[in-house]
């Protein structure tokens, strides 16, 4: 089984002549998961995206993106700034309705049933959808009120202990309980950084989503906040579907099954596009990627 | 000898620095000194100014700064214990009217302007420009328009208590619209986004998220346009409100007095006695003036976040 840390050091080495070499800077390997190792695994679909171009206004900002969710999988997408892996993660929840001059050409089957489809009610996709921002964004209200406003705003009429206990496992499941359990009623923008994107977290899957989408979650943070949240979504990734938008390729290479690589491409008239390159399964993008771009970006030439 | 075995030419004499302890500081220089004594005349402009009228009207009305202001009935006859009952009741009976109009009607369409219309479409443009105009009218306009449309006319009230809130509010909603739009625009997209990616709707995000977080904003701007609205004679004067009146209003459609007519009406006096009770009238409405605004800022400090 490959050591994905090895991994993680080649991409950093500037020659990539020497691929073996372990002289690493990062922290040593993590324990073995109980999961199947990552090749051996087949991708169960859960969510189908097929040709999905998005437009704003009359700018074609991403083409042709084909590619399966797999349930219960770490998705990374990589690549450089302005590909658009935000645009392409922001029409998993439908959160792109919320710019006026977006538009959605494609499919995005979700247990089949297309997303973008004109009965599909974008409140529910969001209920089902979760959603955490690269700069935490906890309410301006207590801890406990900041988790609980989720399931309280999605009709799940819970009785007073009922919610409490609801609290309580989400905030256990985002690894921030023992932290905050003697002061739930305190403001949750008095936590720290890593602690707020917990909460976030926490307030994410206390409506039962089945995914949960990550739009570049550590970027504000320090390393030990990054750790924090990373083991955290091992965990988590029992339970849902991750897909995570990350600048950062070593995070992409520690924490997820599978990478897909999107890349800036200038068209004829000299506009800027979003498309994706190559999708496959995490140590193959990173060790033996078929398209030289993909090889290129993870070698640092670019990006 | 340099490691690329050329010939440097030797390193020109330094010009000496020039000296720190000078004993002189240019922040202390004659022009420095002169701003700040322009700029502090300018503000010493208005502070004196109103020093001076606050201090006129508190020496002029003093001797009748009294409790029998509240407790008598105005008097033609006999100004040592005339009071302003009738135009106190008046004006708060005026003033709690006005704000249970503007708050709803102002506070819901900052939201609509702010949270639901397109800003691309002229004709949201062109209300967003024209509310910025009627914030600029003359009071009197709106006595007109007040005199004409809801004191005679289609609606007919006459001039009674409901007819003169309706134009006060009238006159103020401006600028709560714009403050409350200010306060609604304040709170970050972050949250919003937050709000909506949990799966609640429009509605849920404004009332639970949204608007809790805009108090501050909506608190300040209301309080204010109600103490602009307090001082307003004339709209009052146009629709016919009585000038003197010796009852107080028991349902919004009695008719009333208030406090700037009151004055008005006492100022117009010869005798000095009436002069007196104008000026301490005056100090009434200042008081009252006074306290709306302590509450704005109490209230605006008080529900103050930081994001």
């Amino acid at each position: 089984m490959t050591d994905y840390d090895t991994i993680a050091v080649r991409t950093m080495s500037e020659d990539s002549a020497n691929p073996g070499t372990a002289e690493s800077t990062v922290a040593p390997p993590r324990p073995a998961q109980e999961r199947t190792p990552r090749e051996q695994r087949p991708l169960n679909p859960l969510i189908t995206v097929e040709k999905l171009n998005i437009y704003y206004g009359d700018f074609h900002a991403v083409r042709d993106v084909d590619m399966l969710i797999g349930r219960n999988e770490i998705t990374a997408l990589i690549g450089p700034s302005g590909c658009g892996k935000s645009t392409v993660i922001r029409c998993f929840d439908r959160m792109n309705d919320l710019i006026p001059s977006a538009r959605v050409e494609g499919k995005i089957l979700f247990h089949g049933q297309d997303l973008y489809a004109k009965e599909v009610d974008p409140i529910e996709v969001r209920r089902r959808v979760g959603m955490v921002f690269q700069k935490p964004n906890p309410f301006p209200k207590s801890i406990f009120d900041n988790v609980a406003y989720g399931p309280s705003v999605t009709g799940m009429k819970l009785s007073k202990s009922a919610m409490a206990d609801k609290v309580e496992q989400s905030l256990r499941e985002a690894a921030l309980w023992d932290e905050v359990k003697d002061k739930l009623d305190q403001n949750g923008l008095s936590l720290s950084g890593g602690q707020q994107q917990r909460l976030c977290i926490a307030r994410a899957i206390a409506t039962n989503p089945e995914v949960i989408l990550m739009d570049e979650p550590c970027s504000a943070l320090d390393p030990i906040a990054t750790a924090k949240i990373e083991d955290l979504m091992r965990d988590l990734v029992k339970e849902f579907t991750i897909i995570i938008v990350t600048h950062n390729m070593q995070q992409a290479a520690r924490v997820s099954d599978r990478t897909a690589f999107f890349t800036a491409n200038v068209d004829d008239k000299g506009h800027r596009f979003g498309q994706l390159v190559e999708y496959d399964l995490t140590g193959k993008i990173f060790t033996n990627p078929d398209d030289p771009r993909t090889e290129d970006y993870i070698s640092g030439r670019f990006g | 000898m340099s490691v690329t075995g050329l010939a440097t030419p030797p390193p020109a004499a330094p010009h000496p620095p020039p000296p720190l302890l000078t004993g002189r500081s240019h922040d202390r220089a004659p022009k420095e000194y002169g701003f700040r004594a322009v700029l502090l005349a300018c503000l010493a402009v208005g502070v004196v100014f109103l020093t001076v009228l606050l201090s006129y009207v508190l020496l002029e009305g003093w001797p009748r700064l009294d409790l029998d202001l509240f407790r008598n009935q105005a008097s033609q006859l006999r100004p040592a214990t005339a009071g302003a009952q009738a135009a106190i009741f008046g004006t708060l009976w005026l003033m709690a009217l006005t704000a249970l109009i503007i708050l709803p009607v102002g506070v819901m369409a900052a939201i609509y302007l702010e949270e639901y219309a397109d800003k691309t479409r002229w004709y949201n443009r062109l209300i967003e420009l024209n509310i910025q105009n009627l914030a600029a009218v003359p009071s009197v306009v709106y006595g007109i328009l007040g005199l004409g449309l809801i004191v005679r006319g289609p609606l007919g009230l006459g001039p009674v208590v409901l007819a003169g809130a309706i134009i006060l509010a009238l006159l103020v909603l401006p600028v709560v619209i714009i403050s409350s739009r200010e306060a609604v625009r304040a709170v970050p997209d972050s949250l919003r986004d937050g709000s909506l990616a949990l799966g609640a709707t429009r509605l849920q995000t404004i009332w639970r998220t949204v608007l809790p977080n805009s108090i501050p904003g909506i608190a300040t701007g209301s309080i204010l346009a109600l103490s602009r609205a307090i001082g307003e004679a004339a709209p009052l004067i146009v629709i016919g409100v009585a000038g003197f009146l010796t009852f107080n209003p028991a349902a919004v459609s009695d008719r009333f007095t208030a406090l700037p007519i009151q004055i008005y009406n006492y100022a117009s006096r010869p005798q000095e006695d009436f002069i007196i009770l104008s000026s301490a009238l005056i100090v009434v409405l200042l008081a009252i003036l006074l306290i709306m605004n302590s509450a704005a800022i109490f209230i605006r400090n008080k529900y103050q976040r930081r994001w």
